[in-house]
């Protein structure tokens, strides 16, 4: 009977891992764009979130609109958001921008108000109400003895990696992801070697936010929107990027899978309610113990 | 260091003070000396966050955390202790000085945006227990059951003017120790040049503590006031929202004046509050696009303007 209760634990936690390796994917999706605008502009982009809450509105409006299929959605999104990350690193950031590098505290406190007005706007538009979209990603679950997945879970956690996969590999292999690395490394000997340091921050921010979008859009037909859904996911993709390693794209999606399955393990342990801290307590460990993160190799200072 | 004012600067002030004096007898209505009451809260906690950053040149994206813990700090010792509510700002300071320890110590190797987001994860981990500690802290629902420094209603003048006395001596003193004491001038060369500092005889290390623990015992100290003014303390006063709140009205005022922090966050808070017609939704959308005005084209906020389109010498220095 006690061989019984031993394995009994043991499929829970390998259930529970399961689960929480499917939010994971979408974390580390949040973390990496955010990461990545970090990583070349150096800025905290306190209103990453709102680009998230933008996407799945984006998904919504598709849905009130009469469009059902969540694809067509996802690329609206990417493209509304996309756009809206463009317009706020051209007129709101690049004006803090000087000789290549945006001030940081600025930079900050700009996203924050911009996080404020997001959020609210969205509120004003569209109401406090919890509202879904019509469409779905795929019916029905995957049942594995006692562990039943949604299927949308499982291709929210694919079109993740496949859009982190895709990121990593525009970054590597192109001559456009080649010139956003090295503004990164050092903006100021890329500007030298004939790279526009300002048309890359655009291309970067604009690139990151649309990462959001996607997610906004993604997650939209397996839970629902609020206009204040942005901030928790904010949270989230802060802890991501700093249990991962700021500028680490490895890292980020480390961290996020990290994230999610000890967020889903902790339901054992933590009375219910309790695994939104979390995120927060990991993130303090890790800037304890070790600042530049996981997997990160710069020190712990910018 | 003595400073000269000006005939026109003394008639402001002198105009400010009849005005907070008299304003039970000249206010239209209860609601505005409410409002006003909470607004000098807000003007603490305000002038604290700017003692952190404008000074000692650190950002603190959890200074929610230092106000709801000195709010549930004090409701709950008060009501767990059966004590008046006089005992509760002092627990309250406590609570806030020794966050400000417990943030301090371990993020001392911290600079920047790692230092800004430990706070805002300190922060956040305490609004995550008093949302879900149920038992001890009523989790959303907010706890109300800690002693008021008077009643709400009948005696709403006596509250104002404890508020506008222990308000207008916490500012007073935060900015006496910025801009007057021997610890301000030392923050602030920590503030430009650390090594620099170092290379001075500054204890780097004692110093960061130090300005944690002020900073957080004002915070904490403007929670408690708060909680024994209202009579109700709720996880939003620890929540992401009141931080950006109290860094808006930081920013729009002018960081590094203590004054103009505090100052915007009475216009701010009252403003807001008393427009209230206009839905908080379209108040936050101001609030946030004010922030962002102030960034872009006033970064040294209103106080900033006024020094460089007074004579005064500036403030940083």
């Amino acid at each position: 009977m006690h061989g019984a209760s031993g394995v009994r634990m043991l499929l829970d936690l390998v259930y529970f891992a399961a689960l929480g390796v499917m939010t994971g994917g979408l974390y580390g999706l949040l973390g990496l764009g955010l990461n990545l605008i970090f990583g070349v502009m150096r800025v905290i982009n306190v209103s990453h979130g709102e680009m998230l809450t933008l996407g799945a509105y984006t998904a919504i409006v598709m849905g009130l609109g009469g469009v059902t299929s969540p694809w067509a959605a996802i690329v609206a999104a990417v493209m509304v958001v996309t756009l809206i990350g463009f317009l706020i690193a051209r007129y709101l950031l690049q004006p803090l921008t000087v000789e290549s590098r945006i001030d940081e505290q600025r930079g900050m406190v700009l996203s924050l108000g911009l996080s404020l007005v997001l959020a609210n706007l969205v509120l004003a538009v569209f109401g406090p109400e919890y509202q879904r979209v019509p469409g779905k990603l795929a019916e029905g679950s995957i049942v594995l003895g006692d562990l039943i997945i949604e299927k949308q879970r499982l291709i929210i956690l694919i079109a993740s990696l496949v859009l982190a996969a895709a990121l990593m590999a525009f970054l590597r292999f192109t001559l456009t992801g080649k010139a956003i690395r090295a503004v990164g490394e050092n903006p100021e000997a890329a500007q030298a070697s004939g790279i526009s340091v300002r048309k890359i921050h655009l291309l970067t921010f604009s690139i990151g936010s649309a990462l959001a979008g996607a997610a906004g859009a993604l997650i939209t037909p397996a839970t629902y929107a609020f206009p204040a859904m942005g901030l928790n996911y904010t949270l989230y993709a802060f802890s991501v990027v700093i249990i991962g390693g700021l500028g680490s794209v490895w890292g980020a999606i480390f961290a996020g899978f990290l994230l999610g399955i000890v967020e889903s393990l902790s339901v054992i342990w933590l009375p219910s309610g309790y695994n939104t801290i979390v995120g927060p307590v990991l993130m303090l460990f890790t800037l304890i113990i070790r600042p530049q993160g996981l997997l990160g190799v710069k020190p712990g200072r910018a | 260091m003595t400073q000269t004012f000006s005939a026109r600067q003394v008639a402001m002030i002198l105009a400010v003070v009849i005005v907070a004096a008299t304003l039970p007898f000249i206010a239209p209505n209860d609601f505005i000396i409410h409002t006003v009451c909470i607004a000098l809260v807000y003007a603490v906690l305000a002038a604290s966050w700017d003692l952190l950053y404008g000074f000692a040149g650190l950002i603190s994206f959890g200074h929610a955390g230092f106000f709801g813990l000195g709010a549930y700090s004090a409701a709950l010792f008060t009501t767990y202790l059966g004590l008046p509510a006089w005992f509760g700002p002092p627990v309250g300071a406590v609570a806030g000085a020794l966050l400000g320890v417990a943030i301090g110590v371990p993020t001392l190797r911290l600079r920047g945006v790692y230092q800004a987001l430990s706070t805002l994860a300190f922060s956040e981990s305490l609004h995550v227990v008093a949302t879900n500690w149920y038992s001890v802290t009523r989790g959303t629902l907010g706890f109300n059951q800690h002693p008021t420094f008077f009643r709400m209603i009948g005696e709403l003048h006596k509250s104002y003017y404890v508020m506008l006395a222990t308000c207008s001596v916490c500012v007073a003193v935060i900015w006496w120790i910025a801009r007057r004491s021997r610890m301000g001038m030392t923050f602030r060369a920590m503030r430009d040049d650390d090594i620099r500092a170092r290379a001075l005889g500054i204890n780097i290390v004692q110093q960061r503590v130090l300005v944690f623990t002020l900073s957080g015992l004002f915070a904490g100290l403007a929670g408690a006031i708060y909680a024994h003014y209202v009579g109700l303390v709720s996880p939003s006063e620890l929540g992401p929202s009141l931080t950006i709140l109290v860094i808006a009205m930081s920013t729009i005022g002018g960081v590094g004046t203590i004054i103009g922090p505090a100052v915007a966050a009475v216009v701010l808070y009252a403003l807001t509050e008393l427009l209230h017609l206009a839905g908080t939704v379209y108040n936050q959308i101001a609030i946030g696009a004010l922030l962002i005005a102030f960034v872009l084209f006033l970064p040294d906020g209103i106080a900033g303007w006024f020094v460089r389109h007074g004579r005064r010498t500036p403030a940083k220095s």
